[in-house]
């Protein structure tokens, strides 16, 4: 399955723009790897979902690991754009309980924006 | 088998890039026969969750083996077959919720909440797992 993640650094937030319609186990763990490596040494990550129309376990599993080694190395993070079938998945899983998610991805990076008191990117 | 029932047999090779083909080709199949979104999707899902099981664990993610799906409809009640002849699963995975940071283990938990029932079967060398769900119940 092709993919494409767009990554826009800046020193405090990384916006990374996944663009694929099937996040499944075959492709999950190396775009979350790739984000997560991206993501080191800045305060805050947006991940922007929503050209996803199917998520499968594995891949929420990535996810959830994802979210773990952020938390570890002290980086907000939000996944932005969900669709609403993928959002019921979401709460069905409770994931809401562990990680941060906007509604889209301007949303996503308005509130890391706010929660850590830096100035948006490209500001 | 009565004549408006519907039968489609699908193999795949244990590749999890081939997953995806199979949960597209279900949805469709069950949109076209009656199911709304939310009931396809919810197919969808569960169907790739037992082939990926059949590639990742039954074949431990090894190549050039076959995988079958058969999606069959008799009187609105669906039933999916995903086959494979590799490692039998010795214990069923418990029937509870997955804590929210569990990084597995969602898989069988997945189909069970959207199907009506998945059940696990050998015979002969080869696994199967039906899952079976009408398409009139409610979500």
């Amino acid at each position: 399955m092709d993919y494409v993640v767009y990554l826009e650094p800046s020193d405090k937030i990384v916006m990374a723009r996944v663009e694929l319609k099937y996040l499944t186990a075959d492709v999950a763990h190396q775009i979350f790897a790739e984000i997560l490596q991206a993501a080191r040494g800045t305060q805050a990550l947006a991940i922007d979902l929503a050209t996803v129309d199917f998520i499968d376990s594995t891949a929420i599993g990535e996810l959830v690991f994802l979210g773990k080694k952020l938390r570890n190395g002290g980086i907000a993070c939000t996944i932005a754009g969900l669709k609403p079938h993928l959002m019921g998945l979401v709460r069905m899983m409770r994931l809401e309980t562990i990680m941060h998610f906007s509604e889209d991805a301007d949303a996503g990076i308005k509130g890391l924006v706010n929660k850590l008191k830096i100035e948006m990117p490209n500001s | 088998m009565n004549s408006d029932d519907k039968t489609l047999m699908l193999e795949i090779d244990s590749r999890l890039d081939c997953v995806a083909l199979v949960g597209i080709s279900i949805r469709a199949l069950c949109l076209e026969y009656g199911a709304d979104e939310m009931t396809a999707y919810q197919v969808q899902t569960s169907t790739v969750e037992a082939v990926n099981n059949a590639i990742i664990h039954a074949y431990s993610n090894q190549l050039g083996h076959p995988v079958w799906i058969r999606w069959s409809l008799a009187d609105k009640r669906l039933t999916i077959q995903v086959s494979d002849e590799g490692m039998t699963m010795r214990q069923l995975p418990p029937d509870i919720e997955p804590e929210p940071d569990a990084e597995g283990g969602r898989g069988w938990w997945i189909m069970r909440q959207w199907m009506d029932s998945a059940e696990y079967m050998t015979d002969s060398g080869r696994n199967t797992l039906i899952l079976s769900k009408s398409f009139s119940n409610k979500h």
